[in-house]
């Protein structure tokens, strides 16, 4: 209070200089502004000092394992934050050398998977919501039911392992592929979003001629851009990072070891090494290249960041549930 | 079509003095409108068939498998080594003590247990930790910062199971990690486990959970802060008395989502940890972890595991529906 009190003296008795051609000092406060108390201003201080201490949290594990994929492993003990002794060799066994063969497969198999999954799935997804969309869909709380049904309630993994395997597709990327095609969330979502485009759009559309395909295809689905994106990326992310469909339905015969998705080969490789023990630099640098095998199964993710920062920025909503 | 239906209308006009225009019976009407319905969206109708058939074969066509739950497996009867499925259903006694016996399954109560205590701790602690994150974001003079500090704490969120476990348990390596020539080799002691579980999970999920907060927070009409200001609310006050009970639908709506999702654990979670130190079994198996291990590692009772997989699945849904029933009444909301 003393300080404003202070500028504001010689204002009044130095009228004569005009208060436009005054350099407005940046720092001032505003005299307007009501003022904070001290309470509030050390939360505020408290405010960002616990929400570093998050970040910190949250970054120190991070760069501290990271560091190891860059790292000698002789050297290991010394890691903090960054790399001590930086090599590249961990990156160089896993994607080109002795562990690239299973490493490269396991890739291509999670790629194949969450390209199936989410170009099939919200495909299926949003096909089967366009119609259940209309107001006057027949049969539509019926067939509503018949979804959400499905996702209430399940039998259990015994049941789901005897398909499986009475399909013959144990062992094979196509029953992770097939069991992740069905999502009724994403109906949920896709239903929502379709219901929010006026009718008239269809109506215009149909009166140029346009058959129900064209109608959706040309038209509702480019409506749909951001709903659609929204659930794609929910596919992949989850695809992409899931292995509780691998643990069920893929063993560690020859068939299942080619069948392995990513996160199934990362999981692997934390409990039991299959590494070569006779390698003496393996056994040195085990850390390293475990390290170095999950940096490069997370970059096809980290890739996808910036929706995040998008999704986290524009608070895209999706479905039912609204902030 | 048209024509017949006023006719119709007609001869109920004559016959009743009111001008009701409801000429048929309920159950024909019902038919009948279903039937224009369809004929009106020919065109479209086929689209739900591929999802229809997914959901058919990899959803229902599994339901079937319950009545495995109601054959004899207690004596090795039930055999999928000695035939096919077909066969397994044509031989062995029908019974229902299978689901009896997991009332008198200790490992069942001991998993039960294990999945309730952990449930319980990630609501006290990881639910409350996101709302509390996403009410200090919100609290930021700078809201670009809240943004930033939320796009890095959303990171782990991305990461598998696996990576994430993997991280903690390099750090927690008693020989080699950075936390674990302190604390030693606490990712095999029975104390911290379920705390260490429960810690992994806020780890990984606290940044994203917070996001639907935040936004919630963020939708908040500024005025009422500004009026609040000047009735001289400080910090505080404003938080308790204007912004929790602003967002606390959405906190209800959460938090009976969390309780109707509380017979699961995280099977990839809980899994992957006890791989890490497999001595420690009975305090660390869940009910997603009993299930896999006695329907895929040792297949000696399938009948059993069915049913408790059965049994699972109904509780499961019981929580579920309880849900919606609170959330349509309390909200006018359903869950789903």
């Amino acid at each position: 209070m003393k300080k404003t009190d202070k500028t504001a003296a010689p204002e009044a008795v130095a009228g004569y200089l005009p208060p436009a051609k005054r350099r407005r000092n940046p720092f001032r406060r505003n005299p307007n502004k009501i003022k904070e108390s001290v309470l509030d201003r050390c939360l505020a201080v408290l405010n960002i000092v616990i929400l570093l201490f998050f970040v910190v949290l949250v970054c120190f594990p991070l760069l501290n394992y990271f560091s190891l994929a860059f790292n000698n492993g002789n050297f290991n003990l010394d890691v903090v934050i960054y790399p001590v002794r930086p090599t590249l060799k961990a990156f160089e066994y896993v994607l080109a050398g002795d562990g690239a063969k299973n490493f490269w497969r396991a890739f291509g198999n999670s790629v194949v998977i969450t390209l199936i999954v989410t170009v099939g799935s919200n495909l299926v997804e949003a096909m089967a919501a366009y119609p259940l969309s209309k107001k006057d869909c027949p049969f539509k709380s019926g067939i509503m039911m018949f979804f959400i049904i499905t996702m209430l309630f399940s039998a259990g993994i015994i049941p789901i392992y005897l398909l499986m395997s009475a399909l013959g597709l144990l062992n094979t990327i196509w029953s992770i592929i097939f069991i992740s095609i069905s999502n009724v969330t994403h109906l949920l979502y896709f239903k929502t979003f379709f219901e929010g485009i006026p009718s008239d759009i269809e109506e215009a559309a149909k009166l140029d001629g346009a058959s129900d395909i064209q109608l959706f295809f040309r038209i509702i689905i480019p409506m749909s851009l951001p709903i659609l994106g929204s659930c794609c990326f929910f596919t992949i992310v989850g695809t992409w990072n899931s292995y509780g469909s691998a643990l069920l339905f893929i063993n560690q015969s020859d068939a299942g070891k080619a069948a392995q998705p990513l996160a199934y080969y990362i999981y692997l490789m934390l409990q039991d090494s299959s590494f070569d023990k006779n390698n003496p630099w393996l056994a040195a640098n085990i850390q390293n290249v475990e390290a170095a095998a999950m940096l490069a199964s997370i970059l096809p993710i980290l890739l996808m960041y910036p929706y995040v920062v998008r999704y986290i920025r524009g608070g895209i909503q999706i479905g039912s549930v609204k902030g | 079509m048209k024509q017949h239906e006023e006719s119709a209308a007609a001869d109920v006009a004559a016959a009743i003095p009111k001008p009701e225009r409801r000429p048929k019976s309920d159950k024909k009407g019902f038919w009948h409108s279903q039937w224009k319905k369809v004929k009106k969206h020919r065109g479209v109708l086929w689209f739900i068939i591929p999802a229809a058939v997914f959901t058919l074969l990899f959803s229902y066509v599994p339901m079937l498998g319950v009545i495995f739950a109601f054959k004899d497996g207690a004596d090795g009867k039930f055999d999928l080594s000695q035939g096919d499925i077909i066969w397994n259903l044509t031989h062995g006694a029908w019974t229902f003590s299978n689901f009896l016996n997991i009332f008198v399954d200790n490992t069942f109560y001991k998993a039960v247990g294990n999945t309730l205590l952990i449930n319980l701790f990630r609501l006290a602690f990881c639910f409350p930790l996101s709302i509390v994150i996403a009410v200090m974001l919100s609290e930021l003079k700078h809201q670009s910062l809240a943004k930033v500090i939320l796009i890095i704490i959303c990171i782990p969120n991305f990461l598998s199971w696996a990576i994430v476990i993997g991280i903690w348990a390099g750090l927690l390596n008693p020989s080699v990690g950075i936390l674990g020539r302190v604390t030693g080799h606490i990712m095999a002691q029975d104390a911290w486990f379920k705390p260490l579980a429960v810690f992994f999970s806020a780890w990984k999920g606290a940044g994203w959970g917070c996001i639907l907060f935040y936004s919630a927070i963020a939708s908040i009409d500024k005025t009422y802060y500004e009026s609040a200001t000047l009735e001289g609310a400080n910090r505080l006050q404003k938080m308790w008395y204007l912004t929790l009970p602003s967002i606390l639908p959405t906190i209800a709506l959460m938090l009976v989502l969390n309780i109707s999702g509380m017979m699961a654990a995280g099977f990839e979670q809980i899994y992957t940890m006890m791989q890490i130190s497999t001595d420690l079994h009975d305090s660390q198996i869940i009910l997603d972890t009993y299930l896999y291990e006695i329907s895929v590692l040792n297949q000696n009772n399938i009948p059993f595991a069915t049913a408790l997989g059965v049994f699972n699945g109904a509780i499961a849904l019981f929580l579920m529906l309880v849900g919606n029933a609170i959330t349509t009444r309390t909200m006018k909301r359903g869950l789903w």
